[in-house]
């Protein structure tokens, strides 16, 4: 064999590895940017577990519900997402009030059998609401603005994703800066502490409550937002979303909101990298199967503390 | 207090043959049923009400007696129905004998993945169920020997007994009503059985019923298990009735939503719960379906969403407590009437 031949089977390796390091960093990376958003979502859903042990299995429906009030202004005023999104946030915040207040206050101490079904029941209730009144077509947004795809160093990362996973760590911030620093944001984390202290420091827990459900759907419709610009808007797209929170939730450990983020972002790398090296459709099936052995294996989550 | 006993003792005589007559003369009125109703499509919410009675039995066992809120039902369901679908296309063996592969599989199955999730409490069990549900809906949609998403059409066969095949509806009423009946004396009889009396204790409290020496555990599989075979033999029934199965139509998250919230409507951990659930939420449902399907999508699952919040803010015991608190009113009434006389 000639010198030649084997200089340029060498650099052919060399080449291979470069590929094969530049597609694992490339999967890691996307599977990043989708997990912030799961992360988000699954934020909302272990705020409320970790105040009042209720699981909220609307969560997703609420999700899409975002998804259409950004849908509608874009429609009516040519709004891209990210200019409606306050009004959604303010919009969900309201809702979740709404729900508190009429729904779940009555079903504080009913057990467990019952909450979950009534949040199935609003599930349902949303869902095919949406279905009655949007008809079950794909709507899309179409924006121009930050669209396209970034070019940095080898990799290619997608404009919409990543200014979706820059608004959801920004979110992330606003949250802990709120629970941190304003009177509501401690008094709702006291109530999470330990609802009976807070009550008799003066806490008024029934407000917490409430201001936690319109944080967490408030979470959501930041979330909506960023995704109504990639996905098509459809009245089951939060089915996914929904369970893909509770998988993130499970992950971390309930009640935790590092743990939620940190599932979040686990759940969008498994998927991600099973997506790209494994089979493509085994992508959901691994992404539960690690769900399914995680609540085994840990029941507390990985950073759970109830 | 002696006479009140007697009294109690001579009313419980009386009232026996007097609800064993009620009984019989429901049976007697099922099985005379498709004589009366003549129409193929009522005669399919019939069928249908009775295969989701036998559906929401079988889940009451783990999630109404055992307490364990399970969600994946429709993963048992899958088998019995691929199983003996399977079994009839590619080997010509009838359904009589598949289902009870399929239902034998089915409890394999439970007990392996129960070996699994048994171990997990309340809200973690249900959403490793609903999980559960979901890998299985996502692998048989991409599993070619199952018929991946296009699912499998059973081969038409001129009306037989040996292929569970008929033309017309009624051998189909049948069956289902004879599985509706044996489940709901099985539910019965277990109703009063040691097994009833342990799975209350585990419901009320896992750790309370341990320390007593119940071996919470297998109590929980065992109601899994049953509760997997009894909807593996359902799922057969619906493939030679449907004639045609896919993860799209019988893998769906809804209808393990379904099948509880029936149980629950009607009333948790109650025989007559889960019977008095079908028979209102199914043809409810389902003509509101038909009658309004043109005006409005999904309007029954609206309905149906309402309904479920509805009942447990209302009565969250279900029609079984509202019945009940019905005849305990009429009862009271006559009872004051009586303790008065006593006491003047």
């Amino acid at each position: 064999m000639t010198p030649g031949l084997v200089a340029a089977g060498k650099s052919v390796r060399l080449l291979q590895q470069l590929w094969g390091t530049l597609m694992l960093a490339q999967s890691i990376v996307s599977g990043l940017l989708v997990g912030s958003v799961y992360a988000l979502i699954a934020v909302g859903l272990t705020l409320v577990w970790g105040i009042m042990e209720i699981v909220n299995f609307a969560h997703g429906s609420y999700l899409m519900l975002s998804m259409y009030i950004c849908y509608v202004f874009y429609l009516l005023a040519g709004f891209d997402p990210l200019l409606s999104m306050p009004i959604a946030i303010i919009i969900l915040f309201m809702l979740g009030i709404i729900t508190y207040k009429t729904i779940i206050s009555r079903i504080m101490q009913a057990p467990m059998l019952f909450q979950i079904f009534t949040t199935f029941g609003l599930m349902f209730l949303i869902n095919y609401a949406m279905f009655f009144i949007a008809k079950p077509t794909f709507r899309t947004v179409k924006i121009s603005f930050l669209d396209g795809v970034l070019k940095v160093g080898g990799l290619y990362l997608d404009n919409a994703m990543l200014v979706s996973s820059v608004v959801c760590t920004l979110a992330f911030i606003f949250l802990y800066a709120f629970l941190h620093l304003t009177k509501i944001g401690k008094g709702i984390r006291a109530t999470t502490d330990n609802p009976r202290a807070a009550l008799a420091l003066g806490v008024d827990v029934e407000k917490m409550y409430a201001y936690t459900w319109g944080i967490s759907l408030a979470l959501v419709a930041v979330a909506g937002s960023v995704l109504s610009r990639i996905l098509y808007t459809h009245p089951t797209v939060g089915d996914k979303f929904g369970l893909f929170a509770f998988v993130a939730v499970a992950l971390g450990g309930f009640g935790s909101i590092y743990g939620a983020i940190l599932g979040g972002l686990m759940i969008g790398l498994v998927g991600t990298v099973v997506g790209v090296y494994a089979i493509p459709w085994m992508k959901l099936p691994a992404v539960f199967a690690v769900f399914v052995l995680a609540l085994v294996i840990r029941p507390q989550g990985l950073l759970g503390w109830k | 207090m002696e006479v009140m006993g007697v009294a109690g003792i001579e009313e419980r005589l009386g009232e026996k043959p007097r609800k064993w007559a009620l009984y019989v003369a429901v049976l007697v009125f099922l099985i005379c049923l498709p004589l009366i109703v003549r129409g193929t499509y009522y005669r399919h919410i019939l069928i249908f009400t009775l295969m989701y009675i036998v559906l929401a039995q079988a889940w009451n066992l783990i999630g109404g007696y055992a307490g364990q809120i399970a969600l994946g039902n429709t993963v048992f369901f899958a088998i019995g129905a691929y199983t003996s679908s399977i079994l009839l296309e590619r080997a010509d063996l009838t359904p009589w004998v598949g289902m009870w592969v399929g239902a034998f599989l089915a409890v394999v199955v439970s007990l392996a993945l129960g070996f699994v999730v048994l171990h997990l409490r309340g809200h973690y069990f249900a959403m490793a169920t609903i999980a559960l549900g979901e890998i299985a809906r996502l692998s048989f949609s991409n599993w070619r020997f199952v018929g991946g998403a296009q699912g499998i059409s059973l081969p038409i066969h001129s009306p037989s007994l040996y292929y569970m095949q008929w033309a017309n509806k009624v051998p189909y009423y049948y069956i289902i009503l004879t599985m509706a009946v044996l489940v709901t004396l099985l539910v019965h009889r277990l109703h009063n059985s040691r097994f009833g009396f342990y799975a209350k204790a585990v419901k009320l409290d896992e750790v309370a019923a341990r320390n007593r020496g119940i071996n919470a555990f297998r109590l929980k599989q065992l109601a899994f298990a049953l509760n997997a075979f009894i909807t593996a033999l359902v799922g057969t029934f619906y493939a030679q009735y449907i004639m045609y199965i896919s993860p799209s139509s019988i893998l769906l998250l809804v209808m393990s939503i379904l099948i509880a919230v029936i149980a629950i409507v009607g009333g948790v951990g109650t025989v007559a719960g889960p019977i008095l659930g079908a028979v209102f939420i199914f043809p409810l449902t389902e003509f509101l379906r038909a009658e309004l399907g043109g005006l409005a999508m999904g309007l029954n699952y609206i309905l149906f969403g309402a309904a479920a919040i509805f009942v447990v803010l209302v009565e969250p015991f279900g029609f079984v407590a509202l019945v009940s608190r019905i005849r305990w009113s009429f009862v009271r009434r006559r009872g004051e009437v009586e303790l008065g006389g006593a006491e003047s």
